[in-house]
């Protein structure tokens, strides 16, 4: 064990030196400049040139490229271009929002879809089984933003029962903190719901067809434990596998739910500073980003050992 | 009974639910917080470090101005007690008022306000002018500064109280920071204080009322008159999506929606807790701008057959949309509605597809493509752009349209290479309030080659015309000026108005007072 998660981390150094360089090249080569951004759009060629001469953005790609990288292994991710503030500020104070959404989401999606795939599973075929599928299907093929809206529409404007739009930290309480995170977390949550409730269903489908379930019945076994404790820990890994990927697609998902409901995340910050061209932000975010994601695969890819003892053998 | 019980279970959730509600709600800020959405993103607070109108209008409540235009855009004295203007009309002495004071506490003085017009006059298009034409700066004591022409400049007072680049004040000791280097510290003496702590660039910036203020006696006019600050607190709110505004005026979480859509208007007019209004006397100028330095716009000719391409009134259907908002035609390059506005001189803003072509033949254009940038992101001129696209493929021109984010297209048009190696040839922007109505603030409209604007208009005998302007002191003659200027500039077309249009605000009907000031201001705004 103590041997893969070493392999894991050693991998996972030279994915980020890999994402390094390809973040910095890509967001240089594409068009735009972040200079003419911050001149304004009455600012004249010469006014472009001088910001760009003070932020060093006329400097050799290769000499910005070391000098960034020699900041990096220092842990300083640089300056916005922009704001002036430290890229790790910017990021650590959009961090909240974003954990807080990401977190309601996942406990709103795993809460109700594994009960959801579970039951389906066990009354296949029946109208519950087929209510629940039906429900599945609805939320897989709403697009994310017409959810949102929908839900303002409903909850918001109509019943006046939740807030449109923003964020609350915790530290103002906990009330103003979920309120403000439940129309988002169940936009975003929905298709997550969906995705993960056909995989627990199919998956469970599959196991509770298995000898070892048989056997389980014909011992006199109640249903519960047989579905909770055998059928769902042996159909545990590949929920758990969809779970993780989830957890990416979930990424993509955040940036248009932080734009629905004007959640000041982590993904507005990096459509800020793509559309602005603010190369120490994107890079710093798309770093972080992708340390994130390579170290959730690695839990996931420990988790499967906790729920299938074969997998923790496995040289 | 097991239904009795469902019904208790719901009601009691119904009533958890509310409770956590209305304990969110934000009902809950002060009434003396007034929350607005901006246009944009507030990123740069330094208003010499860029001409974005964010950081205008943020430095409109941060700073406060010598001068400040009224509602007859005539120049008014702001932190000037008093003035006066030598015989010659070569010396203008100014006074300022007493007991200003610096956010930090420092009294503001004549060497902080000298150190700030040195600082905007590095930027400003009408403050290079009137450095160009000073001899210097004196500072006689605390309160008083005199500005000293070497050539006459008529223009002084209009130069220090332009609306959408005012030279706003700052202590000496920032003012004093290289060009080159962005300011960070918002320290100003205008009616509110930025607080900096709380100022989270993607998500919004808050300022409070300035104890210290010390408003003039006269009612605001415009920009002009008393800033008495009726708000204890301003929160800028940076919401992207128009959408989620809307519903957040509606359910009364905000209060201010600084730039709706226009396609809002009717049902933001419908709703009796929203209130509709155009603080804008002027408007907004759209105008297509040719790349004078590549074929076939380096021609005047190819340039005049624009004009014959351009429909206003359907340029303005298109972008616009609720004709309550915009002019079926506005000719003058100098805004409808101004002072300078005139009908001298104008020629085509018709569309004559077979004087155009023949003009486009004079010019020697004989089919190469015509680079056209067209913002994806900026539906205003996308639509603007899509109507002269129409008309110019009409004409049988070789239209090269290329879609591409408005970050790329500022980028891009300020390079000055060839249209088929990464350059361009037409792109539609705009520019608005009284600036574009002076033809040296018009920042568009100068035509001094080089030294132009991009698109690098380049017209000798208009920019004479254009000196000569700015060096007369009379406004009467000034204004015959005017006509001559114009019928040049529909000779040499530095670009091509595309219409005018106005950009109303929205609030809630509780919010009183908002001025009609030009650009969205803060001062005289209660909350009822």
């Amino acid at each position: 064990m103590i041997n893969f998660v070493l392999r894991k981390i050693g991998s996972t150094a030279i994915v980020m030196m890999v994402v390094a360089v390809i973040v910095f090249v890509m967001i240089r080569v594409g068009p735009g400049d972040p200079a003419a951004v911050i001149a304004g759009d009455h600012a004249t060629s010469e006014d472009i040139d001088r910001i760009r001469r003070s932020l060093g953005l006329d400097e050799p790609m290769l000499y910005q490229f070391l000098h960034w990288i020699g900041r990096l292994l220092g842990g300083d991710l640089g300056q916005s271009l922009f704001s002036r503030k430290p890229v790790l500020e910017l990021i650590a104070g959009r961090l909240e929002p974003t954990l807080s959404l990401a977190a309601t989401t996942m406990t709103f999606a795993v809460c109700s879809a594994i009960p959801l795939g579970i039951v389906a599973a066990w009354q296949v075929g029946r109208w519950i089984d087929r209510a629940v599928m039906a429900l599945a299907t609805v939320a897989f093929s709403f697009p994310i933003f017409i959810i949102g809206y929908g839900l303002v529409w409903g909850f918001a404007l109509k019943l006046r029962w939740l807030p449109v739009q923003g964020f609350r930290p915790l530290s103002q309480g906990p009330a103003p903190y979920l309120t403000h995170l439940v129309l988002p977390s169940l936009t975003l949550g929905l298709v997550f719901m969906a995705l993960l409730t056909r995989m627990t269903r199919s998956t469970m489908i599959e196991v509770l067809g298995e000898d070892y379930i048989r056997t389980a019945r014909s011992k006199g076994l109640s249903q519960l434990p047989i579905l909770f404790k055998h059928a769902l820990r042996n159909a545990a890994v590949p929920i758990v596998t969809t779970i993780g990927s989830g957890i990416a697609l979930l990424i993509g998902g955040v940036v248009v739910a932080e734009s629905v409901f004007a959640i000041p995340g982590v993904g507005r910050l990096t459509i800020e500073a793509v559309t602005q061209r603010d190369y120490p932000v994107i890079q710093g975010v798309l770093l972080l980003a992708s340390l994130a994601y390579v170290l959730i695969n690695l839990l996931v890819d420990l988790s499967y050992g906790l729920f299938d003892p074969r997998i923790r053998s496995i040289p | 009974m097991v239904f009795k019980r469902a019904i208790r279970k719901i009601a009691s959730a119904s009533l958890l639910i509310a409770g956590i509600a209305a304990a969110a709600c934000p009902a809950l800020a002060s009434d003396k917080t007034l929350r607005a959405v901006v246009n944009a993103d507030l990123k740069i607070i330094d208003p010499t470090w860029s001409t974005a109108y964010v950081t205008i209008r943020h430095s409109y409540l941060v700073y406060d101005n010598l001068f400040a235009l009224n509602s007859k855009f005539e120049p008014k004295p702001q932190m000037v007690d008093s003035y006066t203007v030598s015989p010659d009309r070569m010396i203008y002495s100014f006074t300022l008022r007493k007991g200003m004071k610096w956010h930090d506490g420092t009294p503001v003085t004549a060497a902080d306000c000298v150190a700030s017009l040195k600082r905007w006059a590095q930027r400003n298009a009408m403050g290079q002018h009137m450095t160009r034409a000073m001899e210097g700066y004196e500072i006689v004591d605390d309160l008083t500064f005199r500005i000293k022409l070497k050539e006459k400049f008529g223009l002084v007072l209009e130069a220090l109280a332009g609306a959408e680049a005012p030279a706003f004040m700052m202590p000496k000791r920032i003012a004093e920071q290289p060009i080159d280097k962005q300011i960070t510290d918002p320290i100003g003496s205008g009616p509110f204080i930025m607080k900096r702590d709380e100022w989270q660039p993607g998500a919004k910036a808050v300022y409070v009322r300035n104890p210290d203020y010390i408003p003039r006696n006269e009612p605001a006019d415009y920009l002009a008159g008393g800033k008495v600050a009726k708000l204890d607190r301003v929160e800028w709110l940076y919401i992207p999506d128009n959408n989620t505004t809307l519903s957040a005026l509606q359910a009364g979480e905000i209060d201010y929606f600084e730039a709706p859509p226009l396609d809002f208007v009717q049902l933001m007019k419908s709703d009796p807790n929203i209130t509709v209004l155009t603080i804008d006397l002027l408007g907004v100028q759209m105008m297509a701008r040719p790349n004078s330095l590549f074929p076939p716009f380096d021609n005047y000719k190819a340039r005049q057959a624009l004009l014959y391409l351009t429909n206003q009134a359907e340029a303005m259907q298109a972008v616009v949309g609720d004709p309550d908002y915009y002019l079926k035609s506005c000719v003058t390059y100098f805004m409808c509605g101004s002072e300078n506005e005139t009908k001298a001189g104008v020629v085509g803003l018709t569309v004559d597809i077979e004087k155009a072509k023949a003009l486009f033949k004079e010019a020697g254009y004989k089919g190469e493509p015509i680079v056209v940038m067209l913002p994806t992101d900026r539906p205003q001129y996308q639509a603007a752009e899509n109507v002269l696209i129409a008309a110019m493929r009409k004409a049988g021109l070789n239209v090269d349209v290329q879609s591409q984010d408005w970050a790329t297209i500022t980028a891009r048009r300020a390079k000055k290479d060839a249209p088929d190696k990464g350059g361009w040839n037409l792109f539609v922007t705009s520019q608005g309030g009284p600036d574009p109505a002076s033809p040296l603030a018009n920042i568009w409209f100068n035509s001094q080659c080089d030294k132009a604007n991009i698109g690098w208009a380049c017209d000798e005998e208009l920019t004479k015309l254009v000196s000569a302007w700015a060096q007369e002191s009379d406004p009467a003659k000034r204004r015959t000026m005017v006509d001559a200027i114009q019928t040049r500039a529909f000779v040499s077309v530095p670009y091509v108005n595309l219409g005018q249009y106005v950009q109303p605000i929205a609030f809630r009907s509780n919010i009183k007072g908002v001025l009609k000031a030009g650009v969205p201001v803060y001062w005289n705004i209660e909350k009822q």
